[in-house]
Order: structure tokens, then sequence, then C-alpha cells
């Protein structure tokens, strides 16, 4: 009898064969559970001319993707940081033209990638986006069609399918089930849209953890292809239940990026370090535990 | 200004839209329409329900008003965390009655903007996104909600429609879902603002306390609509302030 086979891989393994030009999309909402170890990781190798499926409200791992001049087109339904305001290198590229922006919104990105996770050819919609400019804008994605049933107007939108999915969780075990201790968002649908997904988690738990309230579990292994050990891998966001945001040093990062340098940002926080355990280590550890919540 | 913050007096004008009906729901930067919200519930609305934006939270019994709508800690006292997809099929259903809505520019017709101001190809400001903006045409009605008035924000004409006001070829109208009513309201900081006009342009509904018709008009990139005498936004009672400070325990509504 053969052993089943566990997926953790190092943070370097994990995104090392990631290829330039990929359709990313990480995980989350907003600063909740954004996998940023991931997201960093692929900075450090480099990675160039990537392609933005964001979930419908996200921003930081964007905004510093932009800047570490990897993207090269980017959906948009809601880029942001939250109560700190814009995204300030996603707007400034956009201003001055640096990245193709392509204007969508939540459902759209929602639905498109449901289309993607379904296998259904598209989507269609009640006409509501005729009434925006969205379809003048994005054309290539809202098609006006007949419904074949009442004879009235409706929109079509494509599916949305990326070649990489990241989400990070609380809690996973080596066969790549996931548990998110904020509850489901989307994960289900974006790891069944995806045609990679790669799962960080702050804490790698047994097979049995899973197993003995199956009900809990966000994300089945079934779809997941690689799981990292990543604690803290959602700073200076938060991950639900186990850290609050780092609300210090997102607005260190805010100023920093507003002054159009978040160059150094990346060198100190990112390329510095060979991997994010080291950076991690090196944060003032005080701080971090100040964040963390009660178990 | 009286023992209450323009802040303060805003959740309980806000409240006072609020019928017992209304099951609503409010993106980023909630303070005041989330106070607004668990006010109308604890008075006037028990049978109100809200959704907290990103954190899923319906009914959200939170100890005290946070910084981030996706807040998960919004998740206390509540009684469903909403996945995203009950969010977007309730936007789509006109399950929601009321969604609170902004902008990075606001017409006279409440059209809202919230991608770009100038060229769309080079803009002048690249604003987050339309996000849900365009389920302005399915939910039952849309409330304004803005956290400064002036010029730049309340334009003659938006730059790019990411939520439809009242405005646009009368073919137009067949897109938009039967129930719903479009944008209500309109709350700034220095008044509330309707579309009771027979062309439903703005209609400055009532102003602020020491705030008046001619300081908001100024402020106003587009002529508002005055019907006789403007009324002044009841300030909140001593009841009602008392229960908004229950709720706001972190006083954000009083910095």
């Amino acid at each position: 009898m053969s052993l089943r086979k566990s997926k953790i891989k190092s943070l370097t393994e994990a995104v090392a064969d990631i290829p330039d030009g990929s359709k990313i999309l990480a995980g989350g909402v907003h600063l909740s559970n954004t996998p940023m170890a991931l997201v960093r990781q692929l900075i450090r190798r480099g990675v160039k001319d990537l392609e933005i499926i964001p979930t419908p409200a996200t921003g930081l791992w964007v905004d510093i993707l932009i800047a570490a001049n990897a993207v090269r087109k980017i959906y948009v339904s809601y880029i942001g940081l939250e109560f700190l305001g814009l995204a300030p290198n996603f707007r400034r590229w956009a201003e001055a033209g640096r990245i193709e922006v392509v204007d969508v919104d939540e459902p759209t990105i929602f639905h498109g990638l449901r289309a993607s996770a379904s296998g259904l050819p598209f989507v269609v919609f009640p006409p509501i986006h005729l009434l925006t400019d969205l379809p003048k804008v994005s054309p290539q994605i809202y098609k006006s069609i007949t419904d074949p049933f009442t004879g009235k107007t409706v929109v079509a939108v494509p599916p949305l399918q990326p070649d990489i999915c990241f989400v990070h969780v609380a809690k996973a075990d080596v066969y790549g089930n996931g548990l998110s201790l904020g509850g489901r968002h989307m994960e289900d649908i974006i790891t069944k849209a995806s045609k990679r997904v790669i799962l960080s988690a702050e804490e790698i738990v047994d097979n049995a953890e899973f197993c003995a309230d199956p009900t809990r579990t966000t994300i089945p292994g079934v779809l997941v292809e690689a799981v990292v050990h990543a604690p803290m891998g959602a700073w200076p966001g938060a991950c639900p239940g186990v850290y609050d945001y780092d609300r210090s040093h997102l607005l260190e990062y805010n100023e920093i990026a507003k002054k159009n340098e978040t160059a150094s940002y990346l060198d100190r926080y990112v390329r510095a370090h060979a991997d994010d355990a080291s950076m991690i280590a090196a944060l003032d550890g005080e701080q971090l535990s100040r964040l963390r919540m009660p178990r | 200004m009286g023992d209450y913050t323009n802040a303060e007096l805003m959740a309980a004008a806000i409240a006072c839209e609020l019928t017992d009906d209304d099951f609503a729901a409010v993106g980023t930067a909630s303070h005041i329409p989330v106070c607004a919200l668990r006010l109308a519930q604890r008075t006037h609305a028990p049978n109100l329900w809200f959704l907290y934006g990103g954190s899923g939270a319906l009914n959200s019994k939170a100890g005290s008003l946070v910084e981030m709508a996706a807040d998960f800690r919004n998740l206390s006292g509540a009684e469903y965390r909403t996945p995203l997809q009950d969010i977007i099929d309730f936007e789509f259903t006109g399950r929601f009655t009321t969604l609170f809505l902004g902008g990075v520019q606001i017409d006279r017709y409440g059209n809202m903007n919230m991608v770009a101001i100038g060229d769309y190809a080079r803009p002048k400001m690249r604003g987050p996104g339309t996000v849900g903006l365009a389920f302005t045409a399915s939910v039952r009605k849309v409330f304004i909600y803005v956290q400064h008035h002036d010029p730049r924000l309340f334009v003659e004409k938006v730059d790019f429609v990411s939520g439809r006001g009242h405005s646009g070829p009368e073919e137009l109208a067949d897109y938009r879902c039967a129930w719903a009513q479009g944008p209500t309201w309109v709350i700034s900081p220095l008044g509330v603002m309707d579309f009771e006009t027979p062309d439903r342009r703005m209609r400055l509904r009532s102003v602020h306390p020491g705030v008046t018709v001619a300081d908001v008009q100024e402020k106003t990139g587009f002529e508002l609509a005055v019907t006789g005498e403007v009324p002044t936004t009841p300030p909140p009672t001593a009841e009602q302030l008392r229960i908004i400070r229950e709720i706001d325990t972190s006083g954000v509504l009083r910095r």
C-alpha cells in the first residue's frame, strides 16, 4: 500500500515555477486573509507582466505588486486600502497609463469566476450594467444579447480563469484542507475557478482536526496543489481569529506609497530577506504579539 | 453646536429615514450609517436587518464602531456570516431595500462615479472602481452618503457613470429592475438632500443646524432645487444620543 502524499512545500518552492505573464488571483476581502507571504515571495522572484484578477474588494497586495513592476494588466472592481482610502500605486500607475486597466465590478468578477468554477460558457445578467459606462469602456466584457426565453435584452459576461490562486487560512493540513476562522467569503468559488491553487496557513494541523468537524472546513484539499506554512502570512493585514491588522505599519506603507517611495519599502521589507520567515523574524516581536487575538 | 457632533447628528438623521421593514447594506467607511442602522433597530425599527460590508455580518452587535467594515470582529453578536454569493444575490434580486453608496463625483440627478475624474484613458484622478454601484438599478433604494461636501464632489455632470441616477434616455428605464427606485436620499456633513422634484433633480431637504441654504448651495457645483422654507435637520434627541453612545463606545463619531 502506498502512502497518501503530503502537499507541503516551502514558500520558495511553492512560487518557483509561476511564469511571467500568469493570471493571478490572491484571495481575501480587503485587509483580511490576504496571502501576503506568497505575494512577497513572487516579488522576491522578480516575476513580471502579471495579469491580476482580484477579488471584488481588495487592494494592498495589488498595490505592492504594481510598485514592484510586476503587473501588466488588472481587472478592477475595487482597488483601495479600505479605511486608508485610495491605493497610491494603483492610482499613480493607472493615471499615468502604465498598466492596462479593465474596469468591471463586483458581480462581474464574482460571476466571471463562478462561470469558470462551474464550467459555464458565460453568465447572463439582467441589463443593469447598460445603465453604467462599464460596457462603453470594457466592451470585451459586456455583451448585450437577447434572452431566448423572453426576447428581452440581457448582458453576457465571460468566465474569468486565473492560472494561479493564492489563499491564506488560519489552519490547514498537509493534504490541503483549509479552515478560515472568518468564515467563507468566496474561497470556494476562486479555488474551483483557478487552474492551480496554492494555500498558505498560519498553522499546519493534523488531518484528524478536519475529520473531527468536516462542516467547518472552508476549502477541500482536493482543489489544492500545494500547502505552505506561513506564520504571519497575511501581515500587515489581518488573519481573522488569529491576529489583527497592523495599523501602524499600514499607515507607514500608505505614507511611503503616497510619496512614491514604495521601492525603498520593498527593499526593506521584501527584497532584503530571502524569504518571509526571516522578514517576520526581523520585525518588532512585541508589536506583532500585540496584534494576536486571544485563542 | 450643542452637546453632539456633526457625525452623531448625521447618524440620527439617517436613522429617521430608515423603516422597520428595511434590509440595508453598507460598504467601506461606514461608521455613521452603521450607527444609524443600529440606532433605528433600537428605536423605531426593531425588525430592520443590515449587512455590515466585507465582514459579512448580518445584524452585527459589535462592541464598538470599527474603522474597517471588513473587520471580522463585526461578526460579534451577528446572526449570520453572509458569503459574497448571498450578498450579490440580495443585490440583484432587490432583497436589499437600502444600499448605502457614495462616489468621487455625484451629480444633480444622483449619478455616481467611482472610476475616474477627467478623461477615462488618462484620468486626473483614478478612483477605486465601480464595486457594487451598478446595483443602484436593482436594489430598492439607494442612500448616498458622503463625508464631505464641495463642488468637486457635487458636480454638474459625472465624468463616468458607475451608478445611474435619475437621468438618461427614456429607453434606459427599461434596464432598471421594476422595483428599483434609484437614489432616494443624499446625506452630507451640510444637509440632507432628496430627489422629490418633478424632473428628479436633487433637492435640499434640510440643512444641518448652523448651516444655511446659501452655504450648501455655495459648496455644490450645480443648482439645488429648493421648495419653500428649508427645515433644519432635527438634532438627535437625548434618548437617541444615549443609544448612539452605547453603540459607539470608542467615540469614533465624537472625534
